[in-house]
């Protein structure tokens, strides 16, 4: 097993979604109509094919790949070139015996895999039966303000961007934290995955001045995991705020008294189906979707801006004074609009 | 089996007052907790951000006399005092006020120990206060632990308690107890208040606008290749989701006809739980009216009187039913903490 530098990540949910490898490039520029600014700025970065794949999901166990689709996803990696990403939620007993089968078969894998865990239980597993697998935590575990009702902050944002009273009292992301970081060292943990807050948002102006708190926030986080000896991710075009066992989504149809219960398993109408809130988005702060059991806030075209240009601005130093690539998971098929 | 199986599930009752103290240990409170949001701290918040989950104006004790008071007059009952420090996340240059807080709670107010969350804090909590063996730490709910792995983790770091999700099936919490390492025990939610999300990975904060969970689910547009058919059912399932976090949210803050509170409870499932060694039994809502908590209590203590003298699974999920007196909203299977086999 070696890692991989990756740059691009895509997270698929089938292996039909192969074409995205390449073309996400067109897929952000429709979802934003951001051609310009994107192409002016960092469209060679963006040329890029992406050279991971992420799989399965960080919110619900039902929603892991079966050991075929995970097969059928190495097969797609191996033609690809690309290194595999399992992505795993917070897991119950039950749920990490029903997947012993996956995680098998990924750690025999000879391409480059590795898991991101959202469960310090799941780490202890991992690290006690497959120690060799690289591990990655996941963005469920980084602290921090994800409320996006803090991105329409009213008086208080203003004084939040000019690097107030308030700014300093933001709860950040788990990278500002040593205690957090030390202990992922201790577990031989690699990489830290994280989103742009909703408040780590440039100015309303939406010129190529609009990204600079973005790449800015960007810029600090990658410091900040390279002076920790970590690789870091970001996600986008969303960042997650909730999630929970009960899940509406599945609950379409079902029996009243069977709704609003931890599900033991799942047709995933997920796979086919998301809510997206129609007062957001147009002035009331971010747009926000539901995905499953999921809510995520979708970034502003500044906020997805700032972080490409950030990403191309090259790599951080690490410890040691190598390099410390940053890793985009580009989620815009994962979680479809 | 949990080590502490033998010592009997004990009953965790929220304070916030100190006229509250001697009702609660009259009607046989084993444990309190608290908040304490002491004033220096809007220096470390700006005035935005809560020690513990709660508002600290309707739930904390906010002067340190009254919040001795308490700890003195519980500690004559040998009633132990916990206090909450369990936000899911500060701001990052509070941490080292917090560890100086938690310290002084300890070693100075004589709290019996504390309910974290925060990880950092849990950590920094263990160099600084872990070779005094003075302080007891909990696992707030918020701290996230769903699996034996993650028992025998929290475990290392030196917690003797686990307060467990409300959202997990009653299998789920057999096999956690049954499976965790010895000398930790675990707690469940007995009574009150709901939360529709899972605590432990929300990174909401009720303190902008109250919990986003009870806001508006009126706008929302089904989106994908089965939109359509989603819509087709949505004022219905959208309906019957309003119902549920009605019923999670106490059912609208009411009570029965005997003046006993309604909203979420695990009563009908205690011989479950004495039975497989579940420590203790928690009371939510430290902002509840002094009635409340009072008729909350002994709604709690009755059953667990019950599954003390040995009563059966029957028996006691029949005398729950009985005495909340509510067969309507107890049939509706939107009020069951732990539901799901």
């Amino acid at each position: 097993m070696r890692s991989s530098p990756s740059r691009v990540a895509i997270h698929l949910r089938t292996t039909d979604q192969r074409s995205a490898l390449s073309a996400y490039r067109e897929h952000l520029r429709d979802l934003y109509g951001l051609s310009g600014a994107i192409d002016e700025e960092c469209g060679t970065w963006l040329a890029r094919s992406a050279t991971r794949i992420y799989i399965g999901d960080e919110f619900c166990p039902h929603r892991l790949p079966t050991t075929a689709e995970a097969e059928g996803f190495l097969d797609l990696a191996g033609e690809a070139g690309a290194g595999i990403t399992l992505l795993t939620p917070f897991l119950t007993d039950h749920d990490l015996e029903a997947h012993r089968g996956l995680f098998e078969l990924l750690s025999s894998s000879s391409l480059p895999v590795e898991i991101v865990f959202n469960d310090l239980g799941f780490l202890c597993f991992m690290r006690e039966r497959y120690p060799s697998v690289p591990l990655s935590a996941g963005r469920l575990l980084g602290s921090g303000l994800k409320d996006p009702r803090a991105a329409g902050w009213g008086a208080g944002r203003q004084r939040i961007r000019d690097g107030g009273a308030e700014a300093q009292a933001l709860p950040e992301c788990g990278l500002a934290h040593g205690p957090w970081l030390d202990m992922l060292k201790g577990f031989g943990v690699r990489r830290v995955e994280r989103d742009l807050l909703p408040c780590e948002e440039g100015p309303a102006s939406a010129g190529s001045g609009g990204a600079a708190a973005p790449a800015a926030v960007t810029a600090a986080a990658r410091a900040a995991a390279a002076a920790a000896g970590l690789e870091l991710s970001l996600y986008l075009p969303y960042g997650y705020f909730t999630t929970g066992r009960v899940c509406w989504t599945s609950s379409f149809g079902r029996p009243d008294r069977e709704k609003f219960l931890p599900r033991q398993d799942c047709a995933r109408p997920c796979d086919t189906v998301s809510f997206a809130r129609r007062d957001q988005g147009r002035g009331k702060g971010p747009r926000i979707v539901h995905q499953g059991n999921a809510f995520f806030y979708m970034y502003s075209a500044s906020q997805v801006v700032g972080l490409l240009r950030a990403a191309a601005a090259g790599p951080a130093t690490g410890q040691g004074g190598g390099p410390s690539s940053l890793r985009l998971v580009y989620q815009g098929y994962a979680i479809p609009l | 089996m949990s080590a502490c199986a033998s010592q009997g599930m004990k009953i965790v009752a929220p304070v916030r007052s100190v006229d509250e103290v001697e009702m609660l240990l009259s009607c046989g409170a084993d444990e309190l907790y608290c908040g304490y949001t002491p004033e220096e701290w809007r220096a470390h918040s700006a005035g935005l951000w809560w020690v513990n989950r709660r508002d600290p104006r309707s739930s904390d004790f906010t002067r340190r006399e009254h919040l001795l008071e308490t700890i003195r007059l519980a500690h004559e009952g040998t009633v132990p005092v916990y206090v909450t420090v369990n936000a899911p996340f500060y701001p990052a240059g509070a941490l080292p006020y917090l560890v100086d807080l938690c310290e002084r709670l300890i070693q100075e107010y004589q709290a019996d120990g504390l309910i974290v969350a925060d990880l950092d804090l849990i950590l920094s909590l263990g160099r600084r206060l872990g070779s005094t063996g003075k302080a007891r730490i909990h696992l707030s709910n918020l701290g996230g632990c769903y699996n034996h792995k993650s028992a025998e983790f929290f475990s290392s770091l030196g917690l003797e308690r686990i307060i467990l999700s409300r959202h997990m099936r009653r299998s789920e919490i057999e096999r956690l107890v049954r499976e965790a390492p010895p000398g930790i025990g675990f707690e469940v939610f007995a009574l009150n208040d709901g939360c529709y999300f899972e605590e432990a990975y929300c990174r909401v904060s009720h303190s902008l606008g109250g919990p986003f969970c009870l806001g508006d689910w009126t706008n929302l547009e089904p989106c994908g290749p089965h939109a359509a058919a989603f819509s087709a059912r949505l004022e219905r399932e959208r309906a019957c989701l309003e119902r549920y976090l009605w019923y999670q949210n106490n059912c609208g803050s009411s009570f029965q006809g005997h003046g006993l509170p309604n909203g979420p409870c695990s009563l009908c499932w205690f011989g479950f739980f004495r039975d497989w060694g579940v420590s203790a039994v928690k009371i939510v809502g430290r902002e509840a009216s002094f009635h409340r908590k009072m008729a909350s209590l002994q709604l709690v203590k009755a059953i667990v009187d019950l599954a003390r003298a040995g009563a059966g699974h029957e028996e006691i999920a029949e005398a729950a039913r009985s005495f909340r007196a509510t067969p309507e909203l107890c049939d509706s299977g939107f009020m069951c903490y732990y539901g799901g086999a």
